[in-house]
């Protein structure tokens, strides 16, 4: 009985310890972090590319989820709501659940899949062949070189293709209204107009600038972070995805309370 | 002149450098010999500040780069360049933008003057029209002519080479070998190189020393190495073990 209290508590306390050095060591790198934020202005282009890596090139994925997530939402509306809610309220249930919710979420999972990952194991398999050493040998911030593009570009890409996302979530939205459950197009058109609150947008956006500030320091964090070959930068790579998306949720909650 | 002053490193308990002293005369090749996974690499780190000692200090023109953070260690390494074993080419950038990384980042130098530089370091490494290629589409030993390009072109007062022949074959080893005392005639950088290639170490140094188990055991010029006596040395240098 003794021996499971002690190995208990010493299990509680080797867990205690690895979740504040984890803590305390992404504080740090943020602190790094905020140190080479203000000489930005040396990397626009690097920020250009990393936007077009970040932005430009997951266009396609946001598309495809939020114009089939902006479906299935105008489906359950009209489902949940069927024989009493007026049409008008479909509309403003899609624009409603896209602003303050799924466009951002919904985004800022996409992007925190594809591009977290990429970025941890970019930055990983630099850090195992030498190429950030090499960096600090040639008197170049690797935080700076490497780290601030990149969070850069996730914090302007990120609220970018949120707007990209409702717009298309609404499309979506409508596609499936007007098609399978004959909302007159005018009325959804109407449906989004109505109740629209511009800090419901504000709000969302705030959100996904929040979130690309996670995918950008996480994917970093983990890359720079990276040791023991190619196997440690898989468990890198997936540690990374498994901390974004956790940050993401949790912050998701935190942001919603102050901003709404 | 860089002096290395009771140096030691641990990890995990395991002692890797036991009190380290050595100096590194100006302009000459020092090269530091020793069996793998004897503290070399461990060393040099900590010569260019990418290691902190558990104890003991690197001072290079006086400074101690040991105790040196931020800016201050940016503006000391400005002053040394370091050839990985790897190479550690941006895999990003092309031939010519890893030469001249460090000079766009420290200098004003517009784009004509950075292409006549990439082409003179190219030609003195021997890998002319190869300023556009990717290093993924180069051979380990064009890779590592490139990351001597990159090093000797911000005219660095001190070089560091982290096993520059390994990995090669015996032919491009010897080219290498030929291009480092070639660049050391000419540029008259103080340059120090870890290997444990004996033939390499007698060709390049002009000053000897051997690093085992953490410790530095024998100094000199590579004729008195080769005449050593003392058994461990010996036991390197020849290749066998003497019971």
């Amino acid at each position: 009985m003794v021996r499971v209290r002690t190995r208990t508590t010493i299990h509680g306390h080797e867990i205690m310890k690895g979740i504040l050095s984890y803590i305390g060591e992404v504080t740090l790198f943020i602190k790094d972090f905020l140190r080479a934020l203000p000489k930005f202005y040396k990397s626009f282009g690097l920020i250009a590319e990393q936007i077009m890596l970040i932005g430009i090139a997951s266009l396609p994925i946001v598309l495809i989820t939020s114009f089939s997530c902006g479906a299935v939402t105008a489906h359950q509306a009209m489902f949940q709501g069927k024989d009493y809610m007026p049409d008008i309220y479909v509309g403003m249930s899609v624009i409603k659940a896209f602003m303050i919710e799924l466009g951002p979420i919904l985004t800022a999972l996409v992007v925190g899949g594809r591009c977290g990952s990429s970025i941890t194991a970019e930055l990983g398999s630099m850090r195992i062949t030498e190429q950030i050493d090499a960096l600090e040998t040639l008197a170049i911030d690797p935080v700076r070189y490497l780290v601030v593009p990149r969070v850069v570009a996730a914090a302007i890409a990120l609220p970018l293709l949120t707007v990209v996302s409702e717009t298309i979530g609404c499309i979506g939205g409508g596609v499936c209204a007007t098609l399978i459950h004959n909302v007159k197009p005018l009325i959804y058109v109407e449906g989004l107009r109505f109740q629209f609150m511009s800090h419901e947008l504000w709000g969302g956006l705030i959100k996904a600038f929040a979130f690309g500030i996670i995918i950008g320091l996480m994917g970093c964090y983990h890359g720079f972070r990276a040791t023991g070959g190619t196997e440690g930068v898989g468990k890198a790579t997936t540690q990374s995805v498994v901390s974004i998306f956790i940050l993401i949720l949790l912050s998701d909650f935190f942001i919603a309370q102050i901003v709404f | 002149m860089i002096q290395i002053v009771n140096l030691k490193k641990s990890f995990g308990g395991k002692e890797v450098l036991r009190g380290i002293s050595l100096e590194v005369p100006d302009g000459a090749t020092t090269v530091v010999i020793g069996p793998s996974g004897c503290g070399k690499t461990v060393l040099l780190k900590h010569i260019v500040g990418l290691m902190r000692p558990d104890e003991g200090k690197v001072i290079i023109d006086e400074l101690e780069i040991s105790s040196l953070y931020g800016a201050s260690l940016f503006k000391i390494r400005e002053c040394i360049s370091v050839v990985f074993q790897s190479s550690a080419l941006l895999d990003s950038l092309t031939v010519g933008n890893n030469i001249t990384l460090g000079l766009r980042e420290h200098t004003k130098l517009r784009e004509p003057e950075l292409n006549e530089i990439i082409n003179e370091k190219l030609e003195m490494v021997k890998l002319e029209g190869t300023a556009e290629l990717m290093p993924a589409e180069l051979s380990g030993g064009m890779k590592k002519r490139v990351a001597i390009a990159r090093a000797i072109a911000t005219n660095p007062k001190y070089i560091l080479y982290d096993e520059p022949t390994t990995g090669l074959d015996p032919v491009t080893a010897n080219k290498i070998d030929e291009l480092i005392c070639a660049l050391q005639k000419k540029l008259k950088i103080t340059a120090i190189v870890v290997t444990h290639d004996l033939i390499s170490a007698y060709k390049i140094g002009d000053k000897v020393a051997m690093l085992r188990e953490g410790e530095i055991i024998f100094e000199g010029t590579p004729e008195e190495i080769r005449n050593c006596e003392e058994q461990k040395v010996k036991e390197f240098v020849r290749g066998r073990i003497y019971e």
